[in-house]
């Protein structure tokens, strides 16, 4: 054999591992004793933030209460936490590495639908569990029986919301504006245009842009021109920021309220599009003024350990890691996934803060059991709209 | 309707500005500075830095994005690109340099600023809409449309009349007999990175003017894709061409949005490009085997 072969081989073996070991995203985690683990993936920088730093801040207050009450059955929760940056890459890299080398018993996340429908298909085939607590596209859970979504389907969620606007508003025409490249924002023109013609609504315009577009002068002249009653807005964030500020700056008259869907939730619009926020209406999975016991209990832990007042993806995290928590205590286990799996599907009436009633289950389809509430962008603040 | 056209307008403005630093260098060295986006990003930043950070006004913070730009061009043209020229390399090796230096710039951007994006606060304009005919347009808008013919003009103005105009163009149509007729070769090369960096930095602070949140380290990105679009459409060396293809470009984004569906802008803005490529390869009004800057 020719040594110098398998030394050359070896070298290059060593070194792509060491390119692979540095490769890996940053994890952050807690070292314990009778632990059990659990993964928490979330877009914690890049274009998400908004909404992954909010997850991470609700999931971590939950797991450290959690842990202050003696953990789970004693068992100490350690919460891994992984940034997957908004990159559908970064997110597999950290699926694999927590099934795979955390051996997490489960996972929360991602922040995306548009990531889930990347990734959750590995968790499917690798038998590990994960609840949604921000996907709201359509699918989620049909992409397998591992597969659980506690935050609202946009399906759910939308036909409320326009429902009470048309209360109030009384509109007859409206125009669609999504973008055409994402999971959540396809869906929510699919399920916008389906409760248009639910309420017999006439559907003026329909415009699209891409996920990172800054410019929407173009489309929003269109829609300005053809008229609507009120403009339904399938965007996340940073976009919803844009398109309501240049919205109002090319002279859509105020009377003309957006109704967005679930990427209008997160404080960041409102500070964002300031005075040119004020009137959108959507439709919410959780609300400060909730009727669950626990919810004034968190609010105001959140505020102690934050500084800032919690918004509606740290209180749907906070409940994903109590849900998470409760099928651990129920299937009595550290480790087996499949028993977790199942004593999710059985879980009956946690108590949680998001939703109407303060208690949760999973539907049969593993989707959530709750319902939402709607609200207002009014004065700054989100105010509830009935 | 007029609302389009002065959102074409707006666009192709920026897209201007933004090419006309591709044609001249690309006129005076026969190279591509794909590091042009970073320095369309490093001024949007100088000035928003400026105005946020250091409470200087509009008016003071615009020609400081300028003049930072032009610098890093200037220093792009040192480090990157004058030494690989100075060895005799063709046309590829200082196009991989200036690649390699709008990574760098990028990360700079990134460790100094983060990845948020920014803004210019809504206090440095006048947010009042103003009506012509039936458009609403705020005072930014004409203040960025009027601005840049202003600097299209002066500069074709510059170009053609001033004796450095004449040394530039001397330059560009033959490098070697300029210097043999007593031009100073590096110099005249060091001030067209710093006049094509500084418009492209004043691109940038246009674009960070116009839309908010948009001001970010990865924001050149876009525009630099549908800045070689506009020379290649309008001439790679050709300051007419440049506005011509601006024009073009920005035209086809509009139609393409109000008559076909949003969906399709890139497609037809690219589609242009295509045919261009096909029909008349050297651009609009470009020149085949002849310089004209």
């Amino acid at each position: 054999m020719n040594f110098r072969h398998v030394r050359g081989a070896a070298l290059a073996l060593g070194v792509t591992a060491c390119l692979t070991a540095v490769g890996q995203p940053a994890l952050v985690s807690h070292a314990g004793g009778g632990t059990v683990s659990v993964g928490l993936v979330a877009d914690i920088t890049g274009a998400s933030s908004v909404y992954g730093v909010s997850i991470r801040d609700g999931a971590q207050l939950a797991a450290d209460q959690l842990n202050k009450a003696g953990g789970i059955r004693g068992n100490h929760l350690n919460l891994i936490v992984g940034d997957s940056a908004t990159s559908k890459s970064q997110v597999v890299n950290l699926y694999q590495q927590m099934i795979n080398s955390n051996h997490v018993i489960g996972i929360i996340g991602p922040t995306l639908s548009s990531e889930a429908f990347v990734v959750d298909p590995i968790a499917q085939q690798a038998g590990v569990p994960v609840i949604a607590t921000s996907n709201t596209a359509a699918g989620i859970s049909k992409m397998g029986n591992y597969i659980f979504r506690m935050s609202l389907g946009e399906g759910d969620v939308i036909p409320l919301t326009i429902k009470t606007a048309l209360s109030h508003l009384h509109f007859k025409k409206v125009a669609i504006l999504y973008g055409n490249d994402n999971a959540f924002t396809i869906g929510d023109n699919t399920v916008f245009a389906a409760v248009a013609k639910q309420f017999h609504l006439t559907v003026v315009d329909t415009e699209t842009f891409a996920t990172g577009d800054k410019n929407f002068k173009v489309q929003l002249t269109k829609i300005k021109g053809a008229k609507p009653d009120a403009i339904l807005v399938g965007a996340l964030a940073p976009e919803a920021v844009l398109i309501l500020n240049q919205g109002r700056q090319l002279g859509i008259p105020t009377s003309v309220h957006f109704i967005g869907g679930n990427g209008f939730n997160s404080p960041a619009v409102i500070s964002g599009a300031g005075a040119n926020a004020e009137g959108a209406i959507e439709g919410t999975a959780w609300f400060p003024t909730g009727k669950s016991a626990l919810n004034q209990h968190f609010i105001s832990a959140y505020k102690a350990r934050y500084g800032k007042a919690p918004d509606q993806f740290a209180a749907q995290a906070y409940d994903g890691v109590n849900i998470m928590a409760a099928g651990i205590k129920a299937a009595n286990t550290t480790s087996d996934r499949s028993a977790l799996r199942a004593a999710l599907t059985k879980l009956k009436n946690v108590p949680v803060v998001t939703g109407a009633s303060g208690t949760f289950s999973f539907t049969p389809t593993r989707d959530a059991g709750e319902l939402g509430t709607v609200q207002i962008i009014q004065h700054g603040q989100f105010v509830q709209y009935t | 309707m007029l609302q389009q056209v002065f959102n074409t307008l707006i666009n192709a403005s920026i897209y201007a500005l933004f090419a006309m630093g591709y044609a001249l260098v690309f006129g005076v060295l026969d190279i591509l500075n794909l590091a042009h986006g970073a320095i369309f990003m490093l001024g949007a930043f100088t000035a928003v830095q400026a105005v946020l950070g250091w409470h200087w006004p509009l008016v003071l913070a615009i020609p400081l994005g300028m003049v930072v730009g032009g610098a890093v061009g200037v220093v792009l043209d040192l480090v990157a690109v004058a030494p690989l020229q100075a060895r005799g390399s063709g046309f590829l090796t200082p196009l991989i340099s200036t690649i390699a230096a709008g990574i760098v710039f990028e990360n700079i951007s990134l460790g100094l600023f983060g990845p948020d994006a920014y803004s210019f606060p809504t206090s440095v304009f006048p947010q009042t809409p103003i009506t012509i005919g039936g458009a609403v347009v705020q005072p930014v808008d004409l203040f960025v449309i009027g601005l840049t013919v202003c600097l299209m003009v002066g500069l074709t103005a510059m170009l053609r009349y001033s004796t450095l105009g004449k040394a530039i163009r001397a330059v560009a149509a033959n490098r070697l007999a300029a210097q043999l007729l007593g031009i100073n070769v590096a110099r005249v090369v060091a001030i067209t990175f710093f006049l094509a960096s500084a418009l492209g930095a004043l691109a940038g602070i246009f674009y960070g003017l116009e839309l908010q949140d948009s001001i970010s380290f990865n924001m050149g990105g876009s525009v630099q894709l549908r800045g070689l679009a506009v020379i290649v459409v309008g001439g790679m060396d050709s300051i007419p061409g440049v506005m011509l293809g601006a024009l073009a470009l920005a035209s086809s984004e509009t139609i393409g949005i109000t008559e076909i569906g949003s969906s399709y802008t890139d497609a037809i803005a690219f589609g242009l490009l295509f045919l261009i490529l096909i029909v008349r390869p050297s651009g609009i009004l470009g020149r085949r085997g002849s310089r004209v800057v």
